[in-house]
């Protein structure tokens, strides 16, 4: 299959030929990167990939989410929207025959993949959701468009301690004619002293009464489930739902474990970005999500085995807090001799396992309290602390979402946080959905960074 | 008697009185708001930060409680916990608002509140007690309602501070060149938004001045803040559920949904003849940038959408809006 390394679309497309040729098996979405530029990926053209056939699979499974969407919908299966929560509904949705869950969260990327000729933005303009607005405004002109997505049978989504952003958005695609089943999230507070503590799977310690209020507004959301697919959520149901979502997590944990530790770094950072997005929503298939980080962790693993990786050894080791709006940036990232070394991409809660041992509904409540986004700043800040130092973090990347309501905050209280207590340096950068006209200014930031650990290492 | 600081119209000042502590909600003076070193204010709520150098500059405050009703005074309230400042707590209002598990939340909180409020120094209310506070505090709120008639514009938010334990003078700067002529008819106009700070009071005057007069005004510290009256049967049965139950009913753009409000705001507009509507909001708030669109296609008057900050340039551009909003409707 050859050594491992980072590759451009035309190379792909090269080896896709040869790989064929060679007899590779592909899934039913599998095919030549190339084609998707031919439906407006645009931005697949400037981007680098590694080059094993597990990233060609994870990048067809990615990218072929629509098509697999709409396959659903001409399947009579029940569509469901489930908005901002990142990773729990999910779970209850799959829980049932027939039903395929989505994030329409996720066209926050369109914008960048298709590089604008989608004309999302220019559709959130329109309706009055500036560029002052998170690039997830680009849901909206998905709503409006129905170019990309079916238009879900339902939508349910989070709200209380969430993004501004994403509550005035969603809340304007209600207006637009689009039911919306809200649930309330609470702010996860810390126990009051003499009151019992719950502690979370991302380690974060919960109020009892926060995660039975929780509990009963999961169970009013399974409520709206059932009356959508007439099926009934009873403990087996969930309890195997968890289980098949539990693999994923923990076929995960393990890819980050490789991913992130291993040096040479066995896997660029994009695939490892794409791969932990699988965790919140299976990517719109739960099985095939399974199967496609099973292969990416056999790839990791062997070349782990191997010590062979796909970037230099003793690339800078960096934690990244926050996705990016231009995928690209994970490219430059190791073009400037940087690796991930740790992540929160604002979803780590669907990461952890959820636990078997407690009545479903309580389970995954105490999973969806775990968001580190529900909380405050100073938890989200100690978690990243920890899981910087765990993963041997040399730098910290805080990279702040434009127009999102949390990046004015938690920057500072964050970097204040890891230098205090890591003593580790941090760069604060701002990525739009397209940054080539930032590009050479964020270049030498992540430059100047990589110099300051180069220098660090010296002394 | 020792004060406590609060933010929102969602937190009732009753429940804080019965427990022998004095509410103080503050109408935000301080403009060049306080902004931690290092943090941009791009992005940054104005009147969040405000909110945390007023509360944070007044001596007899022994707690502060800090209603979750956006993002971004979420994550501003963590600015104010600190060893040496007073207490903190961030009292969450449910943005789902027609469930009964809404109302128990909210009422949970409130139990939270009154909790919190005993540990730094407040006695906790006997029902009876409670109830005579809510009576005094219902009563001053329909006075307050019997007076929109006659008091319009900034006399009325004035009145409405005081009844949030905002006792001192009004002396905000008013709008230049404020003179009213107070013979001519005046067109009716309806302000609605978020808290209008004090230091931002001069938009009252404005629209006096070019010929208009706010007859409904609908911003966080109007009469849409104010709860409706307490149901008398519940009052006498279950005072807290009464306190819950009117307080969680009050319109906000951060509802979910937020129908009621567009309902509230289209009723009353009609009953006092509104023929203009201003929307007052902060740079950077999204939740009510968003319903722009939304306010402008449902309302059956003219909108203006004025987005104002704390720069230096702000009243001046607002100004000149406002006189060209006003000319049209005339």
């Amino acid at each position: 299959m050859g050594a491992p390394a980072v590759i451009s679309l035309q190379q792909w497309d090269r080896r896709h030929g040869e790989l064929c040729r060679a007899g590779m098996m592909e899934p039913s979405y599998g095919g030549p990167l190339g084609r998707h530029v031919q439906d407006g990926d645009l931005r697949l053209c400037e981007l680098q990939f590694d080059n094993s056939p597990a990233a060609l699979r994870l990048w067809n499974f990615l990218l072929s989410e629509e098509d697999r969407l709409h396959d659903a919908r001409m399947a009579g299966k029940c569509i469901v929207g489930t908005m901002k929560d990142l990773g729990t509904v999910p779970v209850l949705a799959y829980a049932l025959d027939n039903v395929v869950a989505f994030y329409p969260d996720g066209a926050w990327w369109t914008p960048c993949v298709m590089r604008h000729s989608d004309k999302l933005l220019r559709v959130a303009d329109s309706l009055g959701l500036d560029e002052s607005f998170c690039p997830v405004r680009a849901m909206a002109g998905a709503f409006v468009t129905g170019n990309h997505f079916p238009i879900p049978d339902m939508l349910l989504c989070s709200v209380g301690a969430v993004c501004d952003d994403f509550s005035a958005i969603a809340q304007r695609i209600e207006g637009l004619g689009h039911p919306i089943v809200w649930w309330e999230m609470p702010p996860r507070r810390s126990p009051a002293p003499g009151e019992p503590t719950v502690l979370l799977p991302t380690g974060f310690t919960v109020s009892p009464q926060q995660v039975a209020f929780v509990s009963r507004e999961l169970r009013r959301v399974a409520r709206a489930l059932e009356q959508l697919t007439g099926q009934r959520l009873d403990a087996t149901r969930l309890q195997r739902g968890f289980q098949q979502a539990n693999k994923v997590r923990q076929t995960l944990h393990e890819l980050r474990r490789l991913a992130y530790t291993v040096d040479p770094c066995p896997l660029p950072a994009l695939e490892m970005l794409i791969a932990e997005m699988l965790a919140i929503h299976f990517c719109s298939d739960q099985p095939e999500s399974l199967a496609v980080l099973e292969a990416l962790l056999d790839e990791v693993q062997q070349r782990a085995q191997e010590g062979v990786g796909v970037l230099e050894k003793d690339a800078v080791r960096v934690f990244w807090i926050n996705p990016v709006a231009d995928l690209r940036v994970m490219n430059l990232l190791e073009k400037v001799g940087g690796r991930i070394a740790g992540s929160d991409y604002m979803f780590c809660h669907a990461l952890e396992p959820i636990p078997q041992d407690l009545e479903p509904f309580e389970a995954l409540a105490r999973c969806a309290l775990s968001d580190p986004m529900v909380g405050t700043v100073g938890d989200r800040g100690q978690r990243a602390c920890q899981q910087a130092k765990d993963f041997g973090s040399e730098a910290v990347i805080i990279s702040r979402i434009p127009g999102a309501s949390h990046c004015a905050y938690e920057g500072d209280v964050i970097g204040k946080m890891i230098r205090r207590e890591l003593g580790l340096p941090v760069l604060e950068i701002e990525v739009p959905p397209i940054s080539d006209t930032v590009e050479p200014a964020l270049r030498t930031r992540l430059e100047a960074l990589m110099e300051i650990v180069h220098t660090r290492r010296r002394s | 008697m020792p004060c406590v600081g609060y933010n929102s119209a969602y937190v009732p000042p009753e429940w804080i009185a019965a427990h022998q502590l004095q509410p103080w909600r503050p109408t935000l003076r301080i403009s060049d708001a306080a902004t931690r070193e290092g943090v941009s204010q791009d992005g940054c709520c104005s009147c969040a930060r405000a909110f945390v150098a007023e509360v944070s500059s007044r001596r007899d405050v022994v707690g502060i409680v800090v209603a979750a009703v956006c993002d971004q005074i979420r994550r501003v309230s963590e600015w104010l916990i600190d060893p040496s400042s007073p207490p903190v707590l961030l009292f969450h209002v449910p943005a789902t608002w027609q469930t009964s598990a809404a109302r128990q939340c909210y009422r949970d909180e409130l139990l939270r509140l009154g909790r919190f409020l005993e540990q730094i120094g407040g006695q906790s209310p006997t029902p009876q007690q409670l109830r005579h506070n809510m009576m005094d505090y219902d009563r001053e709120r329909q006075a307050m309602r019997a007076m929109f008639d006659d008091l319009r514009g900034r006399p009325h938010a004035d009145a409405v501070a005081k009844l949030h334990g905002d006792m001192t003078e009004d002396d905000s700067p008013a709008a230049p060149d404020h003179a009213t002529d107070e013979s001519a008819s005046h067109t009716p106009i309806a302000l609605l938004g978020s808290t209008v700070p004090r230091y931002q009071w001069w938009l009252y005057d404005a629209i006096e001045q070019h010929g208009g007069r706010v007859v409904l005004d609908a911003t966080d510290y109007g009469e849409r803040g104010l709860p409706r009256p307490f149901d008398a049967q519940l009052l006498a049965d279950d005072p807290l559920e009464a306190l819950a139950a009117a307080y969680l009913a009050m319109p906000h753009v951060r509802q979910r949904p937020n129908d009621g409000l567009f309902h509230w705001l289209h009723e009353r507009m009609a009953h006092r003849h509104v023929r203009g509507l201003i929307l007052r909001r902060n740079l950077w708030c999204d939740l009510w940038h968003a319903e722009v669109a939304r306010i402008k296609a449902s309302a059956c008057v003219p909108v203006l959408d004025l987005d104002l900050d704390v720069d230096a340039s702000a009243p001046q551009r607002a100004l000149g809006r406002i006189a060209a909003f006003m000319e049209m409707l005339h």
